[in-house]
């Protein structure tokens, strides 16, 4: 079972302008749903929140951190949300990645530890000797109920 | 089978014994009973795991003569697929907003 994201597009842009656009907050507001709230800062350590349409199980607040910065080449940040104020079942890394291609920047995103609760998810994939057959398993019963 | 009350999968896989009754029915379909015997716990706190399962979609159970059997169900996979699917959608969201700024400004280019 699928357990991240992995989206990438080709942008006949510079990194440099690819950059700009994920960092510099007077860009990402004209094209990005996030970074609305406050100027967004490209520095780790830098928390920002940003609300979406809830869903069951989540009252959709968005609550970020930038955890890694190096410019023109990766930026990533934890976003983590949950049910309810404090309570914090989401907990998932962002990664945007620029990679220079020729004419332009192949822009990667990674979204990735859908884990719940801290690892709950990870731990009961990862949990050793049994994930094999419980997944193929799974596999044949998603197959039928569809 | 009962509608899902509560939807919070990751709760549901949150816990040690839970994520253990459900690797036990991979196996195979068992029995309440059988599954409280495998479990050095009260029969009360077994039947509260099973319950949440079943609420968060889990399991199904259905009776067989005087015995309720579990089973594996996708339900609950489903909506751990649903969330992934849902932010897949979001960041797809992103991509294009991104795509269509830079060609509505290609002016300012560095």
């Amino acid at each position: 079972m699928k357990n991240e994201i992995h989206l990438e597009q080709f942008y006949p842009y510079p990194v440099a302008r690819i950059w700009e656009c994920l960092t510099n907050p007077g860009i990402l507001r004209e094209w990005s749903n996030l970074n609305k709230t406050v100027p967004f800062e490209a520095r780790v350590g830098f928390t920002w929140t940003e609300t979406a349409k809830p869903r069951p199980g989540w009252d959709g607040n968005m609550y970020f951190e930038v955890l890694e910065v190096i410019p023109e080449q990766k930026l990533v940040y934890s976003f983590r949300g949950g049910p309810e104020p404090g309570v914090l079942n989401l907990d998932t890394i962002v990664i945007w990645s620029l990679v220079h291609q020729e004419g332009g920047t192949l822009l990667k995103l990674d979204h990735t530890g859908f884990t719940g609760l801290r690892g709950a998810m990870t731990s009961f994939m990862m949990e050793k000797g049994w994930q094999k057959s419980f997944f193929r398993r799974l596999e044949v019963l998603l197959n039928q109920s569809v | 089978m009962s509608t899902p009350s509560d939807p919070d999968v990751f709760l549901a896989l949150a816990d040690p014994q839970r994520r253990e009754i459900l690797r036990q029915l991979t196996g195979q379909p068992a029995s309440i009973n059988a599954i409280a015997d495998r479990f050095p716990i009260s029969r009360p706190a077994i039947s509260k795991h099973i319950k949440l399962l079943e609420a968060s979609g889990f399991i199904r159970i259905s009776p067989q003569g005087r015995e309720r059997i579990c089973h594996l169900n996708a339900g609950g996979f489903d909506q751990i697929r649903a969330w992934m699917d849902y932010f897949e959608a979001y960041w797809h969201t992103q991509f294009m907003q991104l795509d269509d700024y830079l060609k509505n400004h290609p002016e300012e280019t560095k």
